[in-house]
């Protein structure tokens, strides 16, 4: 067996240009198959894991999707708000276990402002298990204080330390109505998650409550203002948005979602957020699916390549395959060095393709961070690259079959020499 | 075993409607026996030795080599001689252009021939080859950078390394000029004589004949 691997391996070799080009064919597809499964893979994750082990999203009562998109993602507005009474009632709810608060609304030079409290560096979570992580800084403490997105940090190179003003509604470019008399100190940066969480601006919710009031009041041109604002215990919370929710045991999801579907005091709606993630994940995909079939395409086509230059190579290897006849091959072995040739050709193409698809994640995974939310490089194989790579050499050899069938028939009819 | 090739009535043609190509009544070859098989090209020499090599097979009548009937279409135990008792020198591309001297003369031993031999004795006998050949520099060398004469030698070692039986030898000189005709020759002859091959040795070149045992006109037989 050595030996057949040995002659075939020569025999490449000695055809290294048109070898070459097949193998950058099948290298290249097989790494863009297995690029874009990770891709995809990561992709998926960080949008169906943005937030992880909560069990109810709340809001107000509007679209399932709406309130997901505003509270997960960042995207669009909440129409109705969630008093501060409603909010204290569940959250005291004997079968809650902890709850995350949510104030939308406004937003710093482009990214959301999110009014919340210490519960969310405590326990929000996404991608499974992984918690926040602060790069520098700390959560803030103080009413003024800010902790901010790793975006918002690089985008627009913001330490610590340096005010924000946080402009009311969500703009881009210079602040239509900022709060300009109420500015909050950067005490935090996050790490990258490589999700929402890496877009927006944190903010304790009883500052944001008393910019508010300071904007009223500005327009109020009171002129006994007073800065000297924190600890202050006599700001009340009027409303938020929305709040995460962690039951104390599982069980009890289905039953308090209804309850507070049904809850009497104010129109709320409890989604768990898993099952609409994945449920809108499956809208999404149909862009996946044509990526994924353009990949196979190209897969294909490099296949036909490998037939391509074997049925080529053919008509020259005539005599060497008479001279492998005459020396006592059977017909079975010289249809079986053309397979071997196959397997070898396909075998070295998704080795590089696996290494060109990794070292790409290495090389550019840093820029892409965030965007897509690849945060490692796994070197190992999921279960659909390992099928993506063994249908490639299956494939292979499938079509290797063609030229070994067209040689051992040529090899019949030439005998010990040639014949046309 | 009393001949190694045995023929009575043999008949070729490649297909019922297609004139004959060969026939030939009777012709046998002595163990250790060189003939020589005159003709001119397309005389049938090609088809004979393809029948001899069990390539092809007889379209009527009995052909029998190394006492195994090559008659019938069944490939198996023709493959089978041909590959542990046969050895074949062609007129020209003998040698696989991208593996060396050595690795050429190896070459039925990858292809599964097997006689016995260790590996070792194999190597002692290959180094004694080449040396009777006068090529042992040349054993590491690419085959396209040997000149013809050389090509032919190397074709040779690889012929007799496998300790063959019969030996067919298609033109092989043809293209050597004299003094490499016959210092190949007597080489050839020296090892068959080594090993007790027997020989059919094809050619147009009648100034070879006088050192065969016997000169056989194929247009003769037809």
């Amino acid at each position: 067996m050595k030996n057949y691997f040995l002659i075939s391996w020569k025999s490449l070799l000695n055809r290294l240009s048109v070898v070459v080009l097949t193998l950058t064919c099948i290298s290249l597809s097989t790494a863009l198959l297995l690029t874009l499964e990770k891709i995809k893979d990561s992709a998926e994750s960080a949008f169906t894991q943005t937030v992880s082990q909560v069990d109810l999203l709340v809001g107000a009562r509007s679209g399932q999707l709406q309130l997901l998109l505003y509270s997960v993602f960042n995207m669009g507005q909440a129409t109705h708000n969630v008093s501060w009474k409603s909010y204290q009632y569940w959250k005291n709810h004997p079968a809650v276990d902890w709850t995350i608060p949510y104030s939308l609304g406004d937003s710093y030079r482009g990214f959301r402002t999110v009014g919340t409290d210490e519960n969310f560096f405590k326990y929000y979570r996404f991608k499974g298990q992984q918690s926040i992580h602060f790069k520098t800084g700390q959560a803030f403490s103080q009413h003024q204080e800010a902790v901010i997105g790793s975006d918002v940090a690089k985008n627009l190179k913001i330490n610590l330390g340096e005010p924000l003003l946080i402009t009311h509604g969500v703009t881009k470019g210079t602040a239509f109505v900022a709060h300009e008399d109420h500015p909050f100190k950067v005490v935090g940066i996050l790490k990258a998650t490589g999700t929402a969480i890496d877009q927006a601006v944190y903010v304790p919710l009883e500052g944001l409550e008393l910019m508010h009031q300071e904007s009223e009041s500005v327009t109020d041109k009171s002129e006994d203002h007073d800065h000297d604002h924190n600890h202050d215990s006599s700001i009340e919370i009027k409303n938020i948005t929305s709040f995460f929710l962690r039951t104390k045991n599982r069980i009890e999801v289905l039953n308090l979602q209804r309850s507070i579907n049904q809850f009497q005091n104010e129109p709320l709606m409890a989604v768990i957020p898993g099952a609409v993630l994945s449920e809108l994940w499956q809208n999404l995909s149909y862009f996946e699916v044509l990526l994924k079939v353009i990949s196979w395409v190209v897969a294909g086509f490099s296949l036909l390549t490998l037939l391509l230059m074997m049925l080529s190579s053919l008509e020259n290897r005539r005599r060497e395959m008479t001279l492998f006849r005459a020396l006592g091959a059977h017909l079975f072995q010289i249809a079986f060095f053309l397979i071997i040739e196959a397997f070898l050709i396909s075998f070295i193409g998704v080795v590089l393709g696996w290494l060109i698809s990794r070292l790409g994640f290495v090389f550019i995974g840093p820029f892409l961070n965030g965007t897509i939310g690849i945060d490692s490089i796994s070197w190992g194989l999921n279960f659909n690259e390992y099928f993506s790579i063994i249908f490639i050499l299956v494939s292979s050899i499938l079509v290797s079959l063609i030229p070994a069938f067209k040689v051992s028939h040529q090899v019949l009819k030439d005998g010990l020499t040639l014949k046309n | 075993m009393i001949h190694a090739i045995d023929i009575k009535n043999l008949v070729f043609s490649y297909s019922a409607q297609s004139e004959v190509v060969l026939r030939i009544a009777e012709f046998q070859l002595q163990v250790g026996e060189k003939v020589f098989l005159a003709g001119p090209s397309g005389s049938g020499k090609t088809t004979f030795l393809e029948l001899i090599a069990g390539i092809i097979h007889p379209t009527s009548g009995s052909l029998q080599v190394l006492s195994q009937d090559f008659s019938s279409a069944n490939g198996d135990s023709k493959d089978l001689v041909r590959k542990n008792d046969l050895s074949f020198i062609f007129q020209n591309f003998n040698l696989i252009p991208y593996l060396n001297v050595e690795e050429n003369i190896r070459l039925p031993f990858w292809l599964g021939f097997q006689d016995g031999r260790n590996e070792q004795q194999v190597t002692d006998d290959l180094q004694k080859i080449l040396k009777d050949l006068g090529i042992n520099s040349l054993q590491k060398k690419k085959v396209t950078e040997l000149s013809f004469g050389q090509s032919q030698r190397v074709a040779a070692a690889r012929a007799f390394l496998k300790r063959p039986k019969l030996l067919l030898a298609d033109e092989p000189t043809s293209a050597l000029d004299q003094d490499h005709r016959d210092a190949f020759l007597k080489v050839l002859f020296d090892l068959a004589q080594n090993f007790e091959t027997s020989m059919v040795f094809v050619s147009h070149d009648k100034g070879l004949q006088n050192r065969f045992d016997r000169v056989i006109e194929i247009g003769s037989w037809k």
